[in-house]
């Protein structure tokens, strides 16, 4: 079977062609690769045509600027560029100068290359005219204008995968980075013109969103709404879908079921749990098919459908990285730069995505920071929807405490390490993209797959998280274990003993162990720390493992010490504060404003030692007069 | 002994500055770039590189990022990468280098 490689510069639409091309049956599988995933699939062209077999294997590589590897990311495209029987070779047709670098690199290996120009119909909208044959004869590759979003043109891609002869691309001496600007330059002249056209408002929105004054009006304006969208949305799902479905679909079913098995055993303790006056208390009754279907169904599920609508339409306009320039500098007091919001964002889903997004930092120091922050103190979407479904109840004020620590947390935790993990972290480099309204076509797409993973990846281990807390109860290891950790639980938490089951269950799934609080009859209060408590204390199991081959096991055991320190402070701290000292008000405006006033007046550890490494290198003999206009002068 | 400075020393004169110098709004022609290899190629392979005019369109306060557009496209660089790269300011309306 032949391999196509899908190679380009970051953000030209590979991965929408690279679906239209392996379509349903997509077979989507994630490699283990020590550095940045790749997705695969495969394309079957028609049979009909005998020249070339019929099954292709297609390759969706990471995106690079340039075979030059110089981050961890581009030496997987490298590598992957070796590999190839073909390489589609993805082009940016809006950004056609800085694409061809990248292609003329590719070209040079003698590799067969189909050139795909991509986003063409946003050409022409940006009056770029593009000489296609002129192009293909400067380049002595086929070249085929395509629209990734609607998969227009890519049986043409096929047509003139079929026809390539082999090996199309002739061996060509490698020539200099210069002589390769030149090159480009003299293509782009004959091929390419380009007329003047106004500014759009989606253009005039993408300078606003970056100055300083607009730009975190805009954010502030962005994220309050995205938070009231997913709050409305997830409510009136659970209103108005899911607590009616439970209500008069489901839990007819149980009590039948319950009465089928009758109404005792092993097998209705485990499926069914404890049963109430023949009523059925789905927070309480601890069995898979009530307690576990309703949190994933019934508080989860609806949550994390809101979170990723939203999640989705801001990626795909591209209002994300505009946040990492706006809040650069707030984030390299933490020892990240603005770029690291990213992973971090992708955590407030899930962390597993999250952790590997961190693969886009330059740094091990950077990504060290950035694993450990997000571990401890990004809860996920699910974790998220249980702390609203449990705690949210009980006011506001509740959600605002857990929430504001846990911003502290992340703040004072970042300065910290900054300041104690040796080395600097480098300034960002990244390229805006363009805003772009999203389509909404790839945006339920994308929607269904990240439900589709949840459900079917997740349900498993939540409905198994409640059968081992079955287990556990019936065999006495919650009240062996309550007994052992007595004085951290009780002491220093002010939780009951039982709710070391629920930090137990946290290892496996973080949203199972927060709803492992429900039954235990906790003060709001409690509720507020043993729900801090259970999101810093240590990463899910599926986290955890990404965290492990990220990192290796010296960092991945550095981390969980902090985790461990950080969470019995913050926990104990909690329980100190909000029990004699704090009013829940008062505690949440000191928690949102310390780690603030902190981060602005805390030198900047890593910055100065950037500075300082700089100055070395490159001021080395200008030291003296920058001493003398600087300090005495 | 190497002091921690405010502002950008040691880039004045014959009309060089860097890119935290030159105003929003403001176009310069790349002069160099004051880095090691991997940061040359870095900024290369997004078409940064000595001769290319690039616009600087705004910065977030003094020390935050600065946001240049390179016709068709546009790159955030932190501030320590921004103070990197050298330019020229270049006067009147700038045409698409290529």
């Amino acid at each position: 079977m032949k391999r196509i490689v899908l190679m380009g510069n970051p953000n030209v639409g590979k991965s929408a062609i690279f679906s239209h091309l392996t379509g349903a049956r997509v077979n989507v599988s994630n490699y283990p690769g020590t550095t940045v995933e790749f997705t695969r699939g495969f394309l079957r062209v028609p049979a009909a045509d005998t020249r070339t077999e019929g099954l292709y294997e297609v390759l969706d590589a990471p995106g690079t600027y340039s075979l030059n590897a110089t981050c961890k990311a581009e030496e997987v495209a490298v590598d992957l560029l070796e590999t190839a029987d073909v390489v589609f070779n993805v082009v940016d047709a809006t950004n056609l100068e800085r694409n061809l670098y990248l292609t003329l690199q590719i070209l040079e290996r003698g590799i067969p290359v189909v050139i795909l120009l991509n986003l063409w119909d946003e050409a022409i909208h940006k009056g770029i005219d593009i000489d296609v044959s002129k192009l293909e004869q400067a380049l002595g590759a086929p070249v085929v204008p395509t629209i990734g979003l609607t998969g227009k043109g890519l049986s043409d891609v096929i047509e003139r995968l079929m026809t390539l002869s082999l090996p199309a691309g002739n061996r060509t001496p490698k020539r200099s980075r210069d002589e390769i600007w030149t090159e480009i330059g003299r293509i782009l002249a004959s091929t390419q013109t380009i007329s003047h056209r106004h500014h759009t408002w989606l253009e005039i929105l993408q300078e606003a969103s970056v100055k300083p004054v607009s730009g975190f009006i805009l954010a502030a304006v962005i994220l309050y709404s995205s938070l009231r969208v997913v709050t409305f949305l997830g409510e009136g799902l659970v209103d108005k879908v899911f607590d009616p479905f439970f209500a008069r679909v489901y839990t007819p079913l149980i009590i039948r079921l319950h009465g089928a098995l009758g109404g005792q055993g092993l097998a209705h303790d485990i499926l069914i749990g404890r049963v109430r006056n023949g009523g059925i208390d789905y927070e309480s009754s601890l069995g898979v098919l009530t307690t576990g279907v309703y949190i994933d169904f019934g508080v989860v599920l609806p949550y994390l459908l809101s979170f990723y609508l939203v999640l989705g339409f801001l990626e795909d306009l591209g209002y994300l990285p505009r946040l990492g320039v706006l809040l650069d500098r707030l984030m390299h007091r933490l020892g990240l730069h603005g770029y690291a919001i990213l992973p971090m964002i992708l955590g407030f889903g899930c962390n597993v995505p999250g952790a590997l997004a961190a693969r886009n930092l330059e740094s091990k120091r950077e990504r060290f920071i950035a694993l450990t922050l997000m571990s401890i103190s990004i809860p996920c979407a699910a974790q998220q929807g249980m702390i609203v479904g449990l705690v949210g109840r009980h006011g506001a004020i509740y959600l605002g405490i857990i929430f504001s620590t846990l911003f502290a947390v992340f703040v004072v935790l970042g300065v910290l390490q900054d300041r104690f993990v040796s080395g600097y972290t480098p300034s960002m480099i990244v390229e805006m993209p363009p805003y772009r309204w999203p389509y909404w076509r790839s945006q339920g797409k994308k929607l269904w797959m990240r439900m589709s993973h949840f459900i079917f990846q997740a349900t498993p281990y939540i409905l198994g998280g409640v059968l081992l807390v079955n287990v556990l109860y019936a065999t006495g290891v919650v009240a062996i274990t309550g007994h052992l950790f007595s004085p951290l639980v009780k002491g220093v938490f002010g939780l009951p003993e039982e709710a070391v089951s629920a930090l137990i269950i946290g290892f496996l799934r973080k949203d199972v162990a927060v709803a492992m609080l429900g039954p235990l009859s906790l003060t709001p209060k409690q509720l507020s720390v043993g729900a801090t408590v259970m999101a810093v204390f240590f990463p899910c199991a599926a986290t955890f493992t990404v965290l492990f081959r990220e990192l290796g096991f010296v960092y991945t055991l550095k981390s969980a010490c902090i985790m461990f320190v950080t969470a019995v402070a913050v926990g104990g701290g909690m329980n100190l504060l909000l029990d004699n000292v704090l009013t829940p008000v008062s505690y949440v405006v000191l928690a949102i404003l310390a780690p603030i006033l902190l981060a602005m007046f805390a030198p900047g550890a890593s910055e100065c030692r950037e500075e300082r490494q700089w100055r070395v290198e490159y001021k080395g003999q200008d030291q003296g007069s920058i001493t003398v206009t600087s300090g005495r002068n | 002994m190497i002091y921690m400075t405010a502002g950008t020393a040691g880039t004045a004169g014959n009309g060089e500055m860097d890119l935290i110098d030159l105003k929003a709004g403001q176009s310069g022609r790349v002069k160099r770039i004051e880095g090691g290899r991997a940061l040359i190629q870095r900024l290369e392979a997004l078409g940064i590189r000595p001769g290319r005019i690039v616009k600087k369109m705004s910065s977030v306060f003094r020390r935050g990022p600065v946001t240049i557009s390179l016709g068709s496209f546009e790159v955030a660089l932190g501030y320590g990468m921004a103070r990197r790269i050298i330019v020229e300011p270049v006067e009147g309306a700038v045409k698409r280098c290529d």
